[in-house]
């Protein structure tokens, strides 16, 4: 029994996949329209969708039926391995929601601003930095850049609502 | 034909002209090497200058562009693991472990090498077997491109690592990704969710920069950047030697050939090319346990291969008016502007000029080749610096890249929720090539079906009974199961020999 929820537990993201490709398989109907198989060739623009989306569920399947498999298999001997080294989830939750935040605040605050306090943020949250380091490169990132992209690629960043 | 590329000689030997290649090859490694910048997109920029130009300098400035624009993909692929254009995701596999060994100038090395032998042996090509090759690209209709691209996929199953089901599910996650966007047939927006931007389909450079520069980022920082361990001894080599890629001549010409080929037919591509290349290649190799994990031949044989399609797309946009892709089509309008009318007259009326084209691509490769060799030991640099400065850096030319594609923050939410997918993927063990590889020919491989079943009134028999299909189809299951009977041979043989 433990075997099978461990063996459950390996196959989280195929279960994954599968829901993933169960739900494009049952969008499909309400994403894409029905033309009909488009008179000559006998495949609508729905059939590769289909295709893909049940090979996704039926690989996904064959993974967590596998996967399980295995563990039943297994003897204790078997997953002895190494530790995998510790991964701080918090650390790339916080990196994740600071670039979200610069990707809101960019058309308010500006492209010179959000990008401050993105290099801030994301130096703090990796570490090993001094302050100094900190503000040269958020402003070295910051307005130079702007400008560069403005004058020579003619790429123009927000300037930001606020300040319009 | 002798009057002229004597002609063409003396034109590309203006000093106006080569100084215009000088610029157009800094211009292109620029928007190359910079993840979000595209070739399409360099060239397209530089065109209006040229309208006032005498047709031959607009066309070599433009050639500059192209042919470093399509090496310095390698760049950004091989030292952030980001690849600046489609065409060089290969070198990506070998080149960003090179980096990590400390070995990144060697790779930048030979990757310099290899496009530059790969662009000369392509450019050659044009010269010499233009109207011939040309003729290989009218015998390709949809079922021929079909059974290519197909055969480009079969790739896969080869870099989908130790569990081949999670490679064809990351495939065909690529695959599924593919199909976003309108229909290319019929016209039916698919998987939009209401969302207008979706329409054009997801971006495969904000896919990029999401699956392998931002994932990477969230890897370090979930590591908390621990210094990243660059073997000193690896990163001694500062020198650039032809030396350096004398063991895989053989590849580079075999790639560069794969990759002249393919450029000759249209729709196709640098990415295609560089795919097979590198599938060819590792097939080959006395060593193929280390493709992808670090691999010489490998960034020899992806990045020859893309640089051999650059000329080569040409010929049937020259010979035959028909764009091989989309800086093809570009460089047909240009034409066009100049009042000359692509086609096969063009040989005869404005054989000069032609023979100026051919040899501008040979004039960029040897630009390209010694500006290359200046700003590799530049661009080497980048991975001495500390990642608490790097990360922030790379971060901030993604987003911008991403953002540049479309001006629009669609591309960079894109290439986020693309960061989170390819973080999952290096958690849960998932291969990333494969998907790479599904979303780039996705799109070809669902198009050349379907235009040719439409051809047939439906019927599957027109891929078995056009003999270039059939080709590529008998060395698609050729190639997809040789491993497999020469293992079972082998094993055969070895119960054999202990009997």
């Amino acid at each position: 029994m433990s075997s099978l929820s461990s063996g459950l537990k390996d196959s989280i993201p195929s279960i994954v996949t599968l829901l993933v490709g169960a739900f494009f398989m049952a969008s499909i109907p309400s994403q894409i329209a029905d033309f009909g198989t488009d008179g000559l060739s006998g495949v609508s623009a729905r059939t590769m969708p289909y295709i893909i989306a049940g090979a996704i569920m039926v690989f996904s399947l064959f993974s967590i039926v596998a996967a399980v498999w295995a563990h039943i298999q297994s003897t204790p001997a078997d997953t002895t391995d190494d530790p995998p080294p510790k991964t701080r989830y918090g650390l790339v939750f916080l990196a994740f929601i600071a670039i979200a935040s610069w990707i809101i605040l960019l058309p308010f605050i500006g492209y010179n601003i959000a990008t401050i306090l993105l290099i801030t943020s994301i130096m703090l949250i990796i570490g090993r930095c001094t302050w100094v380091q900190i503000v040269l490169v958020s402003l070295a990132l910051s307005f130079p850049v702007n400008s560069l992209l403005g004058v020579v690629l003619k790429v123009y960043l927000p300037s930001g609502s606020l300040f319009d | 034909m002798f009057d002229n590329i004597f002609f063409a000689i003396g034109i590309v030997s203006m000093w106006q002209n080569i100084m215009l290649i000088i610029i157009g090859t800094a211009i292109g490694m620029v928007f190359g090497s910079l993840p979000g910048l595209t070739v399409t997109l360099a060239v397209t920029l530089v065109l209006p200058f040229t309208f006032d130009m005498p047709p031959e300098s607009g066309i070599v400035l433009l050639t500059g562009v192209y042919c470093a624009g399509t090496y310095a993909g390698s760049i950004s692929a091989i030292l952030i693991n980001t690849p600046g254009t489609p065409s060089s995701a290969a070198t990506a596999w070998d080149g960003y472990p090179l980096t990590q060994k400390g070995r990144s100038f060697e790779a930048l090395s030979v990757a310099l090498h290899a496009s530059v032998l790969g662009g000369l042996i392509s450019a050659i090509a044009l010269i010499f077997f233009a109207p011939m090759l040309a003729k290989t690209a009218l015998a390709f209709g949809p079922p021929e491109r079909f059974a290519l691209t197909f055969f480009g996929l079969t790739i896969i199953a080869r870099v989908s690592g130790q569990s081949l089901s999670k490679g064809f599910v990351a495939a065909l996650f690529g695959l599924l990704i593919a199909t976003v966007g309108v229909d290319p047939l019929v016209g039916v927006p698919r998987f939009s969710f209401n969302t207008f931007y979706l329409y054009g389909g997801i971006g495969m450079i904000e896919v990029f920069i999401g699956i392998f520069a931002i994932a990477e980022i969230f890897n370090q920082i979930g590591k908390r950047a621990t210094p990243r361990k660059i073997a000193k001894d690896g990163s001694k080599k500062q020198s650039i030697r032809w030396s350096d890629i004398v063991p895989h001549y053989w590849t580079i010409v075999k790639s560069s050939v794969i990759g002249i080929v393919v450029g000759v037919i249209p729709g196709t591509g640098g990415s295609i090319a560089s795919f097979i290349a590198y599938d060819e290649a590792k097939r080959a190799s006395k060593e193929p346990e280390l493709f992808g994990n670090g691999s010489l031949e490998g960034i020899a044989a992806s990045e020859s291969a893309n640089n051999g399609v650059t000329a080569a797309t040409l010929i049937p946009t020259l010979t035959l008016g028909i764009p091989g892709n989309t800086v093809a089509a570009i460089f047909l309008g240009a034409l066009l502007i100049h009042g000359l009318t692509p086609g096969p007259q063009l040989f005869v009326e404005q054989g000069g000029l032609m023979y100026t084209i051919m040899l501008s691509f040979i004039l960029a490769n040897i630009v390209m080749y010694f500006q290359g060799r200046f700003a590799l030991k530049w661009f080497d640099r980048i991975v001495n610096i500390p990642d608490a400065i790097l990360l922030p850096i790379i971060l901030i030319m993604c987003l911008i890249g991403a953002y540049t594609i479309s001006n629009s923050l669609n591309s960079v939410m894109i290439a986020l929720i693309f960061g989170c997918v390819g973080y999952a993927m290096i958690k849960f063990e998932y291969p990333t090539a494969p998907m790479v590889i599904a979303l780039i020919l996705g799109g070809m491989v669902e198009e050349s079906m379907r235009q040719s079943l439409i051809l047939s009134d439906g019927s599957a028999m027109i891929f078995v009974t056009r003999p270039i299909a059939l080709l590529f189809f008998t060395m698609t299951v050729f190639v997809t199961f040789s491993p497999f009977v020469l293992k079972f041979w082998k094993q055969h043989k070895a119960r054999g020999v202990k009997h």
